[in-house]
């Protein structure tokens, strides 16, 4: 047995002991070095040089160990060297490269053990021969004894004491005053002191509030659990770019270092849309001159952290940084894990604390490290000034990030340094973070969509149509459906409209009258749209299921000029109002549609009657006998006013111009090609118009489902049989999905975020879907995307459409980074009814196309994928911030839906859930046995729900599974899943969703979750639960610790934790991993965990024969 | 757009926006001298902007 002593450990050692055993097989904390030697090596003289350096240097004989509930060092006195030796060039059959491969490989084994920090030494050297005169060691190290400096050290002791042994002299080599050990000593008196205190406190103030994340755009979301996969990336910035950056430094007293600093800052700051941006950096930790020849572990990192409020200059940002260096560096003492434990932010096993980006600039001309593919953090920047250049190496998480989305970032890295050396005043949200070519490709080339439409409206492009197939059907309703016209052919639909477009010109409606039409949905409608448009006019849809006020409001604000309605629903509309034309003629009773007769037979005399309208003609006894001429009408001119609901406020009219629905139309066609299609939306949602000009636009048949449809499937699946295209909301289309035939060929899908799942399923009913985007301000749709199995995306623009990705100061964003979608070209509406402060301020003057032109602003949150297609992310005003971290509930949601008793969920954010603004998720939850069909019956807004925060008991929901079982299993489904403060504070039970008459969710209608308790304490309630609060009341120097209480959150720390595993093993005779105490960080968890560590096998086979029985 | 100051811009077709102040105007636009708040902005918009039919759709009109 060698003796050994005992000293403390090092803070960094403490923090480096701490990781490595809450990962033990993961070999994160390595240090992987490859010295390449010169000449030709005499393996055993260079095995007896390290033998030397291990002599000399304590770390190199050190292992890490706990002691009375401590960790100390343990440095072995002598300690025998080992160094594996391999001849690669033995191998006759490997070439150059074959023995560059086989020399990786051997490096990569060696790099991918972890050490087991209990023994000494923790290290291993493995050396190989790869050709005549090229040799290299391999010296793969633990962080906990080895630091940046050390492999300087190493390599330079290692040569020296190899020529030394080959001369037979001693080596000439530093004395080495004291060791290690010596330092881990001094730095617990000295930082004792009160020197600790006294820099603590400015770390506390400098750190108020920090980010929880820096938010950098992220390929992947963030795991639940961390695997610590990561590889390198490395690219060379110019030669000139280096000397530059030094020059524009120095002449405002700072360095090259804060100068590559305050553009990394700048890029990140970017690229998360932020002003705050945190960044860890390393210090060597070596002040003391003694300690400099050491080998050991002395880095700390500091949090340098710097806002860039009021969008400075670069120059003003580099006096920043340099500000917060050179304040961090007069701080610099503090040990890293002391000043997490000293701000305990709120701890997430996925998430690095305080910083996840780091930065260094190395001082010598190259990196020994190779990866051993692990990151420790998102992303590692190390800067290596070389010869001819700055050489540039990232270790990224992969997790997170794809390799092309970090060249991305060292990209703009490049771009942004180049434009600040140039112009120092730039302000940073002018800096490009862009090439000229990646720019091109976002604004021009994914814009390049020019295609022919006619420039005609769209009523003369149905009138083509009719002189083309006169005889087709241009409307038809699904047998069996009790309507009076069951189908018009194109000639008669032409007659019919053309006919009622002169009688609403008779009755007063002119060129850009606003026409209201409230109809069932029969064709009758399609006859009345065609009649407005052919007058010159724009149809107002009217749902007549909207709430009276709402009707109210739209026709006053609207000041349409008539209402075309029919007798069933006229006591719908309101009392006072426009004249109402009564469309009733097309009952076979009334005689021949419609030739002068409508709303005569009215009999009240109530209404409506076209006499009433003021400048109208005199009405049926001055009968036109030739029909006059209709106006010309022209594509800019308006084709229809909807009204959308705002998140706040009052419903706005949308004015749109025949142009973009045309436009939209003639692509449809080309895309996809003609077909009969499905009427099933209604038409107060602005996508009903693609469903009815699509067919009419190409002489094919319309299918009108009828109104109640969606509420008896069975209509549909009649009208849908026959159609070549269906178009429905992801909502409809997750009620519908039974009742679609399969093998339709084409289904629309969109105005709300496509599901995977439900795309999946709605794959397998049609070979063709598509999904497709776009507000009502640029015409029904904008984007496009051909969905694929696995593929999600909203896609690319249609014809003559541009689509830009832009930050809050609308300067476009790179690809992959989330921005703003803007929205121009021919679906621009002409803007908001009756607001034009409104309208300018959403649409906006467009600094990338034509000059003149205006983008819509849509409030949507997106981001161009690796593949060039666009990602639809959430609204912006949806967005919440969970303590500091941003939070999509979309997401939250869609990993609610992978649970199988979930048969759909929806996550939003709410002001009144419990403990104020936070997610809450509304869950249609499936008791019993997961039965895929719901059936629609159970889909309104009125149908009961239950609501519970987690702590409420079963509230009584008509479920076989308690309401409170169901919510524990959301959570526990979620828990590995999602991050912590992805986990909805409310979970609402719900038989089905409420919906708005287009279709798509009505978010509005969702029913508050019910008020649950606050967060209190608990006090302990089992025997174990009470030795347990006892021993952290204890530990943490508490006189009350409830059993919800968390261990970090009430001070807490790695070593405490350390401690309370020892004394959870004295009270309880288990050992719990350190990784299940971390995880189980309560009271009532941990002492679940220590009941499950205690059963024996033998218990729980117990267990399971009693559950048998 | 952020808070800040805007300006008042006009297009050929005799439709308003605004654009942030202190930076230049995107191509075939012109500042129509009012400058200001976000609000006080669309205000003004709400005062000038009466027929928000584009230029060449109201000549064509007659209007």
């Amino acid at each position: 047995m060698t003796r050994s002593y005992v000293f403390p450990a090092s803070f960094a050692q403490e923090r480096l002991w701490f990781l490595s055993r809450l990962e033990p097989d993961i070999p994160v904390q390595n240090l992987n070095v490859r010295i390449d030697l010169p000449g030709e090596i005499d393996p055993d003289r260079l095995r007896k040089a390290l033998a030397g350096v291990v002599e000399r240097h304590e770390a190199l004989r050190t292992a890490l160990v706990v002691e009375d509930g401590a960790l100390v060092q343990l440095v072995a006195v002598e300690l025998p060297v080992t160094m594996a030796v391999t001849d690669l060039t033995a191998d006759d059959g490997r070439d150059g490269p074959g023995r560059e491969k086989a020399f990786d490989e051997l490096a990569a084994r060696e790099a991918a053990r972890p050490f087991e920090l209990g023994a000494a030494p923790l290290w291993r050297a493995h050396l190989a021969r790869v050709a005549a005169e090229d040799w290299r060691l391999v010296f793969v190290v633990h962080h906990a004894v080895f630091d940046a400096r050390s492999g300087i050290n190493l390599s330079d002791e290692l040569t020296e004491h190899y020529e030394a042994l080959g001369q037979g002299r001693p080596p000439r080599l530093p004395e080495l005053p004291v060791q290690y050990a010596d330092y881990a000593v001094w730095q617990r008196e000295h930082l004792g002191g009160g020197v600790l205190d006294g820099q603590l406190g400015y770390w506390r103030e400098k750190l108020d509030g920090i980010p929880a994340d820096v938010e950098l755009p992220a390929d992947r979301p963030r795991p639940a659990r961390r695997t610590y996969a990561g590889a390198d990336y490395h690219a060379d910035l110019p030669a000139g770019l280096a000397a530059d950056l030094e020059a524009l430094a120095r002449g405002r007293g700072a360095t090259l270092f804060m100068a590559l600093l305050a553009g990394l800052k700048a890029v990140l700051a970017r690229f998360a849309g932020r002003d705050d941006v945190v960044v860890g950096s390393p210090v060597a930790g070596r002040d003391l001159p003694e300690v400099g020849p050491l080998i050991g572990m002395f880095v700390n990192t500091l949090v340098l952290r710097t806002r860039f409020d009021g969008d400075p200059s670069f120059a003003e940002a580099l006096e920043r940084v340099r500000t917060t260096v050179v304040d961090a560096l007069d701080h610099a003492e503090v040990p890293f894990d002391r000043l997490v434990e000293a701000l305990h932010p709120h701890r997430e096993a996925n998430r690095p604390p305080l910083y996840q980006v780091q930065f260094n600039l190395l001082p010598m001309g190259g990196r020994p490290l190779f990866s051993n593919g692990t990151a420790q953090l998102d992303l590692s920047m190390d800067v290596v000034r070389t010869g001819d250049g700055i050489g540039v190496w990232v270790e990224y998480s992969t997790e997170l990030f794809e390799e092309e989305t970090v060249a991305r970032l060292v990209t703009a890295y490049r771009v942004l340094l180049e434009a600040a050396v140039a112009d120092p005043e730039a302000r940073l949200s002018e800096l490009p973070v862009m090439t000229e070519g990646q720019r091109r490709r976002l604004l021009a080339e994914a814009n390049s969509t020019a295609a022919p439409y006619p420039e005609l409206p769209l009523h003369e492009l149905f009138a083509e149509q009719a002189r083309r197939v006169p005889g087709a059907t241009a409307v038809c309703t699904p047998e069996g459906a009790e309507l009076t016209y069951a189908e018009l052919t194109y000639a008669e639909l032409d007659e019919r409209s053309a006919a009622l477009a002169r009688e609403l010109r008779a009755c007063g409606v002119t060129d850009e009258s606003c026409v209201a039409v409230c109809l069932p949905r029969d064709p009758a409608l399609i006859v009345a749209l065609l009649a407005v448009l052919r007058a010159g006019a724009h149809y107002l849809p009217l749902d007549p299921a909207y709430p009276p006020e709402r009707l109210r409001y739209i026709l006053e604000d609207s000041g349409a000029r008539l209402v075309l309605t029919h007798p069933a629903l006229r006591d719908r509309l309101p009392a006072q109002g426009p004249p109402q034309l009564l469309l009733d003629g097309l009952a076979p009773t009334a005689g021949p549609f419609p030739d002068g007769h409508a709303g005569e037979t009215e009999p009240d005399g109530r209404a409506i009657a076209r006499e009433a309208l003021p400048d109208g003609p005199a009405g049926p006894q001055s009968p036109e006998p030739a029909p006059s001429p209709l106006p010309e009408v022209g594509p800019d001119r308006l084709a229809y006013l909807i009204y959308t609901s705002g998140s706040t406020g009052r419903p706005k009219g949308v004015e749109v111009p025949h142009r973009g629905v045309v436009n939209l139309v003639t692509d449809v066609l080309r895309e996809q090609g003609d077909g009969d299609v499905l009427l099933l939306t209604s038409l107060s949602f602005d996508i009903a118009a693609l469903e009815i000009f699509t067919p009419l636009l190409s002489g094919r048949t319309l299918i009108v489902a009828p109104d109640e449809a969606v509420k008896t499937p069975k209509e549909v699946r009649r009208a849908a049989e026959r159609a070549d295209l269906v178009q429905l909301t992801p909502s409809v289309a997750e009620m519908l999905l039974g009742e679609l035939p399969h093998g339709l060929p084409r289904i629309i899908v969109g105005g709300e975020a496509l599901p995977p799942d439900l795309a999946g399923r709605l794959l397998d009913v049609t070979p063709s879907l598509w999904n497709y985007y776009g507000p009502t301000e640029t015409t029904v749709w904008s984007t496009r995307h051909r969905v694929e199995p696995g593929s999600a995306g909203i896609g690319t623009p249609v014809a003559n459409t541009q689509v830009y990705v832009v930050d809050a100061a609308l300067r476009p964003v790179p690809a992959g980074v989330p921005g703003e979608l803007l929205i121009g070209g021919a679906g621009v509406a002409r803007g908001y009814h009756g607001r034009a402060g409104l309208t300018a301020e959403r649409f906006v003057p467009d600094p990338f196309g034509a000059p003149g032109g205006r983008l819509y602003r849509t409030g949507d949150l997106v981001r161009w994928s690796a593949a060039g297609v666009l990602e639809f992310l959430g609204r912006l005003d949806h967005q919440v911030k969970v303590r500091g971290v941003r939070i999509e509930p979309d997401e939250v949601a869609a990993v609610l839906a992978e649970h199988p008793r979930v048969r759909r969920a929806v996550v939003v954010v709410r002001d009144d859930a419990p403990g104020g603004r936070g997610l809450v998720a509304y869950v249609d939850w499936a008791s019993g046995e997961p039965t895929p069909d719901p059936g629609p019956a159970g889909h309104a807004a009125d149908t009961g729900h239950a609501a519970d925060t987690g702590h409420a008991a079963d509230t009584g929901h008509a479920a076989d599974t308690g309401h409170a079982e169901a919510v524990a299993r959301l959570r526990e489904h979620l828990r590995p899943r999602v991050t912590d403060a992805m986990i909805p504070v409310a979970f609402v039970l719900v038989d089905g969703f409420p919906m708005l008459p287009s279709g798509k969710l009505d978010r509005a209608a969702l029913p508050p979750p019910a008020a649950g308790p606050a967060p209190s304490f608990v006090p302990p309630r089992t025997p174990m639960e009470q030795t347990l609060a006892a021993v952290w009341g204890e530990l943490l120097g508490r006189e009350r610790v409830g059993v919800t209480d968390d261990f970090f959150a009430l001070g807490g720390h790695s070593l405490l934790v350390v401690r309370l595993i020892g004394r959870i093993a004295d009270e309880f005779g288990v050992e719990l991993s350190l990784r299940r105490c971390f995880d189980a960080s309560t009271v009532e968890e941990q002492a679940l965990a220590v009941l499950e560590a205690s059963l024996t096998d033998a218990d729980l086979l117990d267990l399971l024969a009693e559950e048998e029985r | 757009m952020q808070d800040g100051s805007y300006k008042v811009v006009v297009n050929h077709e005799e439709q308003y926006s605004i654009w942030f102040a202190d930076r230049p105007v995107p191509g075939g636009w012109r500042e129509t001298g009012f400058s200001g708040e976000k609000q006080q902005c669309l205000d003004h918009i709400d005062q000038v902007w009466t027929d928000m039919r584009p230029r060449s759709l109201r000549e064509a009109m007659g209007g």
